[in-house]
């Protein structure tokens, strides 16, 4: 039986390591981003309050996506809007092969994302910058460049996806040397 | 699909009516390739947060605040919110969502902090707001093409805004340059291409926050107690009455300050450390790291590639590296085995299984008789003294048990960044938490010496030709311990040094490579001086 201090120390230990992959987890069934660390916090703490154990043969990420699963299903039934819809979108979500994205805390992951950036134009950059640094609505950002919220929410659309094949291109070049 | 529902769906989870959602949910049902382009959208978008977003918080101190709460029979999650949205309100601010206060889950010890923290924020800026029409700070005398300012919600040329005032950005695009004089006083600046200037309140003096991009300024005499500064997102400049020149590299990584004439006072944000700055001096601050000096970063001498190999599949991602004269030690990442390997070809020569001993294996150092490993304390060890912490083992190479451990306790060493190990001058040098580094006794265990560098939480060390070196996201450092300085002597090639370093002498280094950590890079170190 491990002690007290064996488990805390444990606990600490996944939590660290695997909050990451937990958080894409989670943003992969659909949670909005504004609540993906509400849910990836409620995900540690009922871990926690399992004393940090785990079945043998199971790894951290995988329990914690046990758990994240039950506690997504959760959070979108109590959803006022939509929550069934939602429910359903998880499920069908959940159920894909594991994605191979990288983590994104890797080193690599991080060159990639910013040689990526470097090479969009001043005003797609600015455009990220809007959405993800500084976290505005596609309305507020289109009040700021004088465009419409259709139009932000395309071309934003277009950057993520020239964003995503520019770095999982470089990351395959790095990998690749 | 319609691109324009998939992108209002990525963009806004919330957005689509429920017919639209129904129509979304059909289609991914039946169209497997189609979803997994919706989920893997969704996954970018988190990772793109992880890496941009300045808001984000610190989650592993939210669980344990949450815990701290649940342990004490205290519920402040609803409340905390609702007081967040109440402030957010106040401000006159637009979250993204109505939920995006919602992460902020806080105790009530950290409600008080929040309270100084948002009112120590958002009265100067509301303040700085309203006052914003109040005068002219400065107007523009030189500029080429067409700087803009932004004022409230309008975006106004310079040229026409009939002056800067306090609340305004300026935007100047590359190519182009703007100078400005303030309307008071003989302080000019100018503004280069690529560069973001904000100007916020002056109550406490004349200050600007340079966001990005290049700022010069010749800066007159200021009135006893309220300094000229220059604020960005590394470090905090205090004009001494001088001419100076500040550069900040975009991304919020580094940035150089030179300065040609007078004093300008430094305070590095990353480790809160303050350097003066005289006449033909120049200094680099990096995020999370605090001072270096360096030449500048796009003159860099580069370390040079000489060969790398590809470790065999059955090794899988390597953790770790160590050198024993002519082979290679290589610790893998996916389970608990040592593989010694051939350094031409990098076929196998030896495994070791560490499963009796360890769960994970965090960093190796050869001290010419034992292989070192570094790792998580293993339960054999908690168990005896009933430790959380790490573990440093020399193990038998046959049996692949421990011969010798030297344990350390304490939360610090399992957080704050990557944990390095390395052997030199007959001590086992260990990198942990804070840019600490430990010099420690092989034979008994004990720490001889503690240095406390610069270092930034990611960094590894690895000693060779007697010095300490250490590398970060590609930028290599030689590491002074007698003070804990840090000398930027060149960078890595893109992807060519992920995590573990080791060094074999005359200026060489094995690094392990890139995203899949699967193949071994041996370098040539750039020279420092």
């Amino acid at each position: 039986m491990p002690s007290e201090q064996d488990s805390d120390a444990r606990f600490e230990e996944i939590l660290e390591d695997t909050q990451l992959p937990v958080r894409a987890y989670i943003a992969g069934m659909g949670v909005s981003p504004d609540d993906v660390d509400d849910v990836t916090q409620d995900v540690y703490v009922a871990f926690y309050k399992q004393k940090g154990t785990l079945p043998p043969d199971t790894t951290p990420v995988q329990w914690l996506k046990g758990i994240a699963k039950n506690l997504c299903l959760e959070h979108f039934r109590r959803s006022k809007r939509y929550g069934e819809r939602f429910t359903a979108l998880a499920e069908i979500l959940e159920q894909l092969p594991d994605s191979q994205e990288v983590s994104a805390g890797d080193d690599s992951y991080r060159d990639a994302l910013l040689h990526c950036f470097s090479k969009l134009s001043d005003r797609h950059r600015e455009l990220v910058n809007l959405r993800f640094r500084k976290n505005l609505p596609a309305k507020t950002i289109a009040e700021r460049v004088k465009s419409t919220e259709q139009a932000v929410r395309v071309i934003l659309f277009r950057v993520r996806k020239a964003l995503k094949d520019c770095i999982t291109r470089e990351v395959a070049k790095g990998a690749a040397g | 699909m319609k691109d324009a529902l998939l992108a209002r769906f990525v963009d806004d989870r919330t957005c689509l009516s429920e017919k639209e959602l129904g129509e979304l949910i059909d289609e991914l049902r039946s169209d497997e390739k189609l979803a997994r382009e919706v989920r893997d959208y969704l996954v970018f978008d988190e990772m793109l947060s992880e890496n941009l977003r300045e808001d984000r918080g610190d989650l592993p101190a939210q669980v344990r605040q949450r815990i701290r709460d649940l342990e004490n029979g205290t519920k402040s999650r609803e409340s905390t919110r609702k007081f967040a949205i109440k402030v957010k309100r106040a401000a006159g601010e637009t979250p993204a969502a109505s939920g995006v206060w919602r992460r902020a889950v806080w105790g009530l010890l950290a409600i008080a902090a929040g309270i100084i923290v948002v009112l120590g924020v958002l009265i100067p800026r509301m303040k700085d707001e309203s006052s914003d029409h109040s005068g002219i700070l400065a107007r523009a005398n030189d500029m080429e093409g067409n700087a803009t300012v932004v004022r409230g919600d309008k975006n106004v040329p310079v040229s026409t805004s009939g002056g800067l005032m306090p609340g305004d950005s300026i935007r100047v695009k590359e190519g182009e340059t703007l100078s400005f004089i303030y309307v008071d006083e003989e302080t000019k600046v100018s503004l280069e291409g690529g560069t973001r200037l904000r100007i916020p309140s002056q109550d406490r003096g004349k200050r600007l926050n340079l966001e990005s991009g290049r700022l010069t300024a010749s800066v007159a005499k200021q009135p006893a107690g309220k300094p000229f500064v220059v604020d960005t997102p590394q470090a905090e400049i205090t004009v001494v009455g001088t001419r100076f020149t500040t550069s900040v590299f975009s991304w919020k990584v580094l940035m150089r300050l030179e300065v040609t004439e007078g004093l300008v006072r430094l305070l590095s944000k990353g480790d809160g450390k303050v350097l003066d700055v005289g006449a033909g001096e120049y200094a680099t601050v990096m995020n999370g790291v605090g001072f270096i000096g360096a030449p500048p970063t796009d003159k860099l001498p580069r370390a040079e590639m000489l060969r790398e190999i590809q470790v065999p599949e059955n090794v899988g991602k390597v953790a770790a590296i160590a050198i024993e004269e002519t082979a290679l030690w290589a610790a893998s990442a996916e389970k608990p085995a040592l593989f010694q390997l051939d350094m031409e070809d990098a076929h196998v020569l030896k495994e070791v299984d560490l499963s009796a001993e360890f769960g994970r294996i965090l960093s190796l150092a050869w001290d010419g008789t034992h292989l070192w490993v570094l790792a998580p304390a293993p339960s054999t060890a908690r168990g005896k003294g009933g430790r959380h912490g790490i573990s440093l083992a020399a193990v038998d190479l046959t049996s692949g048990k421990a011969v010798r451990w030297v344990d350390r306790s304490g939360w610090d060493y399992l957080r704050g960044g990557k944990l390095s190990l390395t052997f030199g001058e007959e001590r086992l040098w260990l990198k942990r938490s804070g840019g600490m580094i430990e010099e420690i006794d092989p034979a008994g265990g004990n720490t001889v010496r503690s240095h406390s560098t610069r270092l930034n939480g990611g960094s590894v060390i690895a000693h060779g030709d007697g010095v300490l070196w250490s590398h970060v996201w590609g930028w290599i450092f030689r590491v002074e311990p007698a003070d804990g300085d840090l000398t930027l002597v060149g960078t890595f090639p893109p992807y060519s040094a992920s995590g573990d370093m080791v060094a074999v002498g005359k200026g060489l280094v094995w690094t392990i490579k890139g995203k899949n950590r699967q193949r071994l890079c041996l370098m040539k170190m750039p020279k420092g001086d």
